[in-house]
């Protein structure tokens, strides 16, 4: 209850403190013998049960050994007490469970409520498994502001009726949706009227979804593998992510977001069935995956290209290009859909194309997801590399670009090569940010560190980041 | 026949036997029933009494433990329901509730020896109840009071300790 010996008894020993009571009448305590503690794990959490959860959990000061014990309690009970926030991990829960306690859960949460259904392990079969499982219809949180589920495709009913009042974040994972609810209808304005977040990411059983919220700002919607109509209509929305859901069915979408400052469209593309309307904040623009190889040369980049014709004037662009890990297979070389020349190693010449394009770029993140490194040196000798590529000799000028950022950097030829170009090209450039391949070394960071030095100019503020078991960390070389 | 009613030996662990009627505290402990079937077909034609070792369990605990026993699971003695009196209205007080509290009101010792022997003989109801003791005396206690009742030592640094507090704060 209160913090007591918390501050103040800090100069006294515990041991100390044991032999305070020794003028009790219990003998234990007079012993110093602890054996409340000795008891077993289960036998204590058998003790707990029969206090209330407030004080069950307020044992966790008593000692290092009581710190966990009362988590592990079978059962909560929150008297009257309003919750602010609830995460449950239901490993394997049944619909059936799920259904019983969620109502009397969304009466009492204030804050988020998180749900955590592990049950089953990735795999088409044990997702269809896993729905046979039985659904559960969620409550109308009138008081949560947030919810975030992940099911593991556990089949999941959205309420016909009702407001979620508050609730300003949804978050909805590997579900499994069943009727009679609409999705779409539940968090439109109507009915969720603060809604600001929604995201929504493995999802079976939602085909058409139609959106109207005065409050959304931010919507995000991947791998919603059944969709094959989408409507948004949303006046406030900034930032909209939508990633693989269009592949089974063709995107068929309908946008109306004026205010629209973030598009990741990282989804089949095609101008005659999807409409975007007006969007003239529009600052970052995500784009499908690019295939720099395929295999046969009537595959094509199409929702790419005619996705990044759309737009013109892009403050931020997010281009993925895929490379193939063997390219005995891949021989066909597809960047000529952005562009009308070849090139080959590393993708320096597509990006060079990529950039002819939008030179008006203020800001450039490159992320290089090397596949094999021993695929990069292998070439044959008539291979188009050993032509000098366009992006080698062609001028390009790229006078608006200010910040570079360069991820997963090794220390390639190629790679280096690039970035010399990349100082020819740029006339503003004022910041460079480097993160090395995690599995640089700290010698060989101070190697490439030092290539840096040389091609770099005075103005351009470099910053290089390396990795230090696991975690990136701001690489400052000693000299 | 009256006088057939078998009865078992219990030797606590340092070494005293206590008689108990076979059928009380076969109904009682699972622990002991589980043992006497063990032992019934090596028996079934002596008249010799079965003694059982109970090496967890002490004299002093033992004999507290068989009286609770023929309290509760002795037909003979116990009136009224004897099984659900837990879930009797506030109102009605069952005739053994008194017996339960005055069982229970021990020192602390003697409490945890009786949760220990009730766990080991596997007697619900006793266990059930000397686990509620504990708990009733973990009740409306400061983290303090309850450190100084039982014996246990703070071993957190202050940093740690303060920072159990922050992690749990909504409890306090």
């Amino acid at each position: 209850m209160e913090l007591g010996g918390g501050g103040g008894g800090g100069g006294e020993s515990a041991a100390k403190r044991a032999r305070l009571s020794s003028g009790d009448a219990d003998s234990s305590a007079a012993a110093g013998e602890d054996r409340l503690s000795a008891l077993p794990d289960d036998v204590v959490i058998f003790i707990l049960l029969h206090l209330s959860t407030r004080a069950a959990a307020r044992t966790s000061v008593l000692s290092r050994h009581w710190r966990r014990i009362w988590a592990l309690v079978p059962a909560f009970h929150f008297p009257k007490a309003p919750v602010r926030d609830l995460v449950v991990i239901a490993h394997g829960a049944t619909g059936e469970s799920m259904g019983v306690w969620l109502p009397a859960a969304a009466r009492r949460v204030t804050g988020d409520l998180s749900l955590v259904n592990c049950f089953p392990p990735y795999g088409a079969k044990k997702e269809e498994e896993s729905a046979q499982r039985g659904s559960f219809e969620f409550p109308c949180f009138e008081k949560a502001t947030a919810i975030h589920f992940l099911l593991g495709f556990h089949g999941l009913a959205v309420p016909p009726t009702g407001v979620f009042t508050r609730l300003s974040t949804i978050y909805l994972g590997r579900v499994w949706f069943h009727g009679p609810g609409d999705l779409g209808d539940a968090v439109s304005s109507p009915r969720c009227p603060c809604l600001q977040r929604l995201g929504v990411d493995g999802a079976h059983g939602l085909g058409g979804l139609s959106i109207h919220s005065e409050s959304m700002l931010q919507l995000e919607l991947k791998n919603v593998r059944s969709l094959s109509q989408l409507t948004i209509v949303a006046p406030a929305l900034k930032e909209l992510t939508l990633e693989f859901c269009f592949a089974k069915s063709g995107p068929v979408a309908n946008i109306t977001a004026p205010l629209l400052a973030n598009l990741v469209w990282n989804d089949v593309y095609d101008p005659s069935s999807v409409s975007l309307g007006k969007m003239e904040h529009l600052r970052l623009l995500g784009t499908y995956s690019c295939f720099v190889y395929q295999y046969s040369h009537f595959m094509r980049n199409q929702s790419c290209v005619s996705f990044l014709q759309r737009f013109e004037g892009i403050d931020t662009l997010l281009l993925t290009l895929v490379y193939p890990l063997d390219t005995k297979y891949y021989r066909y070389y597809m960047m000529e859909d952005i562009a009308y020349t070849s090139g080959h190693a590393f993708g320096a010449s597509v990006l060079f194309h990529v950039l002819r394009l939008c030179n008006g770029i203020r800001r450039l993140m490159l992320q290089f997801v090397a596949s094999d490194s021993k695929a990069q040196t292998v070439c044959s000798r008539d291979c188009m590399c050993d032509q000098p590529a366009d992006w080698e000799t062609k001028e390009l000028l790229l006078n608006h670009l200010e910040e570079v950022e360069i991820d997963g950097l090794r220390g390639s030829e190629q790679e280096f090569a690039f970035v010399k170009r990349v100082f020819n090209w740029v006339t503003k450039l004022k910041e460079m940010t480097v993160t090395f391949h995690f599995s640089i070394s700290e010698i060989k960071a101070k190697e490439l560190y030092k290539v840096f030095q040389i091609f770099s100019r005075p103005e351009v503020c470099m910053k290089f980041y390396v990795y230090r078991n696991c975690s990136k960390v701001l690489y400052a070389p000693e000299d | 026949m009256a006088s057939e009613k078998k009865v078992v030996f219990l030797r606590s662990s340092d070494g005293e036997a206590f008689e108990v009627s076979e059928e009380v505290i076969s109904a009682a402990s699972v622990t002991i029933k589980g043992m006497i079937d063990e032992e019934s077909p090596s028996r079934a034609d002596t008249a010799a009494t079965t003694t059982l070792a109970i090496p967890n369990v002490t004299a002093a605990t033992l004999s507290r433990v068989l009286h609770y026993v023929n309290k509760h699971f002795d037909a003979a003695a116990v009136v009224g329901r004897p099984d659900d009196y837990i879930f009797c209205a506030p109102g009605d007080e069952h005739p053994l509730a008194r017996f339960d509290d005055d069982f229970v009101d021990v020192d602390n010792d003697t409490l945890i020896d009786l949760v220990h022997a009730a766990e080991y003989l596997h007697i619900k109801k006793l266990f059930d109840l000397t686990c509620k003791a504990v708990a009733d005396k973990l009740k409306g206690r400061t983290i303090d009071q309850i450190r100084e009742t039982f014996g246990i030592v703070n071993d957190y640094t202050v940093e740690e300790e303060v920072e159990v507090y922050r992690e749990n704060s909504w409890a306090f």
